[in-house]
């Protein structure tokens, strides 16, 4: 049965109602980043058939009666105030052999009262049946039918095989449950049925016996010894019993222990992994310690240099310019000013002289003179003098004379004030400091270009230390250990490895205790033979003989055709490990299932001299147990049951370079498969290998687009998803 | 599974030919629903019927013993 559609209205993230993705033989691929719907599309089939979505926060499916409202659109909510709103999935199934096709739906409501929403409990489920995909469809009511096309669909043994998602790979096939590949085993044959042989051959086997020594019993001819015999024979009897069922207690003992060696051993190089890259982020850590330092010591020395480095000049080199023309026109004009003075002096210092030649200065005294002026006459020359006339006023100037000469002392004395030099000191260190203005770019430059390098330095260095510290969640994750446990690996090893030896010599000692009790126990039996007077009845003894044989080949048979099953599922294994490495040299050696003392197997890689290859790495692990996965459906593949892969990043736990060799493999196995990828979201070049790889039998290929991206969703009111098909 | 595939798987066991139960080019000719005269092959065809049709264990080890009978 392959699946033709799935129709999703407001469902989750898929708002509204056209939402519809078809789908054909071959490997459909739903590409999209991470928080793009993979996961919900996913979560979309599962829904339908088994009515349950998987819980992120919970990690873990939960049923619509928890889910409730979450598994609306929130988009539709949004929109509606009054009203009923429904998130409905339904699935279209085509059975190509008989042309019939089966729809399922599943529906849940709320209703919506002013803004108010009261949940419905549960969903609504129903199947639509078309026992010709020509005819009408009717409805199926029986609930019998309805598990019946369930399980026709997908049946519960098989679905962990093909509907799963990446990080469940782990857990489907487990190597720390021995069980797991028998549990694989059952799922892709009837060994089930070999087994209830056993119990059938040894329930005939011991009422024959029992028959048989009542019989011997009767016949004897000593019944006290009899007697003494059947209880020394239960006794025997009691302790072989006890006995098995210690060697069976051992073996599963021993099997543990020996394969937690075993994966000790293969834990090893991730735990010496782990501690390689605890000691890188130990190396960064201190870098990151040093560089902060540093990155605080130039940030405090940045501050400092403003002054100390002059870079407060910055942009005043036109002030010093303006400053040496001004201290140049002051100095010209100080000169010029020096030079009149000089030249006045020289004019006044010639009038004086010319004054000297007559009279010298205060002859007569003022007060002579005042009077000369007031009477109008001269008394040097003795002549008169009127008033404003020539000669009066030759007097009165006499008389101006001294206070001339003050005023011009005066005047001198301003400029004598002589900054000239302060100027000067001022000019010159201006002049000291603007050569060093020049540098101070390039100063500035290299500082902040050194502080650019520390902080470029630290976000690497915080980046490394994000990368080791990746990588250590990682290997710490994918090995199921503690960052204590990969410390303490070496000590657990060698307490597995002495168990082992220890549970080794108990197994030892409790066969040879079942051998010497079996010895003892014929024995009992020949002595019981001795005492039969007569002959015991040829088709009793018969009996007893057919039905222990009938015992031991109903055992030898089921091992037998199990180990067959094993060797078919290595064999097919190993094909699909092999096609899916193809692309990667780095990957080595051949899968081998190795019997452990219990009976179960456990794979493990073994190199071409057929010796166990260890310190697998995370992808080889994965890549086995996909193997396994695909070896359990390909060796089930010629029981004509046509089943569809669906899967949710199935490959994001081993990397690009596995992707188109798994696309390859799944191409072989599965005659429809329905894969949600990242892969091919963002590496155009493996997007179209995909479409164009002629070993990959392509179907349908969509990208899904979310309308608001997952970092900006603080309102999901208007997110919905863009369906868009590339072929 | 068809009961005449369930057959086959042990008619492969070698206590057969060992225990001179019959010879391996008898085994190659046998089919199911064929009678023998070997009274371990035809426990063997009653277990096989009985679990394939359903019947209990207890049912099946009972329809054997008493195919295995003096009467019988």
């Amino acid at each position: 049965m392959i699946i033709k559609k799935i129709e999703l209205d407001d469902f989750m993230c898929y708002a509204g109602k056209e939402n519809c993705i078809e789908f054909s033989e071959g490997i459909n691929v739903i590409i999209g980043d991470n928080g793009y719907g993979k996961s919900k599309l996913y979560d979309a089939f599962y829904w339908v058939m088994y009515d349950q979505v998987f819980v992120p926060e919970k990690k873990e499916f939960q049923s619509t009666k928890s889910v409730k409202s979450k598994l609306i659109s929130d988009k539709a909510k949004a929109e509606t105030e009054n009203g009923r709103v429904s998130a409905s999935v339904k699935i279209t199934f085509h059975n190509l052999e008989r042309d019939s096709m089966y729809m399922l739906e599943r529906r849940y409501s709320i209703s919506v009262t002013d803004g108010n929403v009261q949940e419905d409990h549960d969903g609504e489920f129903t199947i639509m049946e078309k026992e010709l995909s020509y005819l009408n469809a009717r409805m199926v009511t029986d609930e019998d039918k309805k598990r019946t096309i369930l399980n026709s669909i997908l049946p519960s043994q098989i679905k962990d095989y093909l509907w799963f998602q990446g990080e469940q790979v782990e857990s489907i096939i487990d190597f720390n449950k021995q069980d797991t590949l028998t549990k694989a085993v059952n799922v892709l044959s009837n060994i089930s049925r070999y087994d209830a042989m056993i119990e059938i051959a040894q329930a005939a086997a011991k009422t024959a016996i029992n028959e048989y020594e009542r019989e011997v019993k009767r016949l004897s001819k000593d019944s006290v010894k009899s007697a003494q015999l059947e209880t020394r024979k239960s006794e025997l009897e009691g302790k072989i019993q006890q006995r098995k069922r210690e060697q069976e207690e051992i073996n599963d003992n021993l099997s543990r222990a020996e394969s937690r060696c075993e994966e000790l051993l293969n834990k090893q190089a991730d735990a010496q992994k782990v501690s390689v890259l605890q000691e890188r982020k130990k190396g960064f850590l201190s870098q990151l310690m040093s560089l902060n330092q540093s990155l605080k010591t130039e940030q405090v020395s940045f501050h400092r240099k403003m002054f100390r480095s002059k870079w407060v000049l910055k942009g005043t080199e036109d002030l010093q310019r303006q400053y040496a023309k001004k201290f140049s026109d002051y100095e010209k004009k100080k000169l010029q000013s020096e030079a009149d003075e000089k030249a006045r002096k020289e004019i006044e210092d010639e009038v004086s002289s010319n004054l000297q030649t007559r009279l010298p200065i205060n002859v007569p005294e003022p007060n002579y003179v005042e009077w000369m002026l007031d009477k109008e006459r001269c008394l040097v020359c003795d002549r008169e003098a009127k008033k404003d006339t020539e000669a009066w006023l030759k007097i009165k100037e006499l008389l101006n004379r001294s206070k001339e000469k003050k005023k011009e002392s005066k005047d001198s004395s301003t400029v004598s004030q002589d900054f000239s030099d302060d100027l000067k000191r001022l000019y010159q260190n201006g002049l000291s400091l603007s050569n060093r203005i020049s540098d101070i770019d390039d100063d500035i430059n290299e500082t902040l270009q050194r502080r650019n390098d520390l902080h470029g330095r630290v976000r690497e260095v915080n980046r490394e230390i994000e990368n080791v510290e990746s990588d250590i969640q990682k290997l710490l994750a994918d090995t199921l250990l503690t960052s204590e446990q990969a410390e303490n690996i070496l000590n657990e090893y060698s307490i597995q490895n002495q168990k082992a030896k220890d549970f080794k010599e108990d197994l030892n000692r409790v066969t040879q205790e079942i051998e010497h009790f079996e010895g003892l126990l014929k024995g009992v039996n020949d002595q019981f033979k001795d005492l039969v007077t007569g002959e015991l009845p040829a088709w009793l003894v018969e009996k007893k003989d057919v039905t222990k044989d009938f015992e031991v080949i109903s055992k030898s048979t089921r091992e037998r055709v199990f180990n067959n099953l094993i060797a078919q599922l290595e064999h097919e294994a190993n094909i699909h490990y092999q096609a899916m490495t193809s692309g990667n040299k780095s990957t080595r050696g051949k899968i081998k299932l190795r019997k452990l003392p219990n009976g179960n197997y456990m794979p493990e890689i073994i190199d071409s001299n057929g010796n166990p290859l260890l310190g697998l790495n995370t992808s080889n692990l994965i890549l086995v147990k996909l193997s396994a996965i695909m070896a359990i459906i390909s060796a089930k593949g010629n029981s004509g049951e046509i089943y569809t892969l669906i899967t949710d990043a199935p490959t994001s736990v081993f990397g690009e370079d596995y992707t188109i060799g798994f696309c390859k493999t799944i191409s072989k196995v599965y005659r429809q498969s329905i894969i949600m990828s990242k892969e091919f979201y963002k590496n155009q070049g493996l997007r179209n290998e995909l479409l164009t790889n002629p070993e990959i039998k392509i179907g349908k290929v969509y990208t899904i687009t979310p309308s608001i991206f997952e970092n900006e969703r603080a309102d999901r009111s208007n997110l919905s998803t863009k369906i868009e098909g590339l072929n | 599974m068809t009961k005449d595939e369930f057959y086959k798987a042990y008619l492969e066991d070698p206590l057969l030919i060992e225990k001179n139960y019959t010879t391996q080019e008898k085994v190659n000719e046998l089919k199911f629903h064929q009678p023998t005269n070997i009274k371990l092959l035809e426990v063997i065809k009653i277990a096989i019927s009985g679990s394939i049709d359903g019947d209990s264990e207890a049912v099946i080890a009972r329809k054997i013993n008493q195919s295995l009978n003096k009467e019988s």
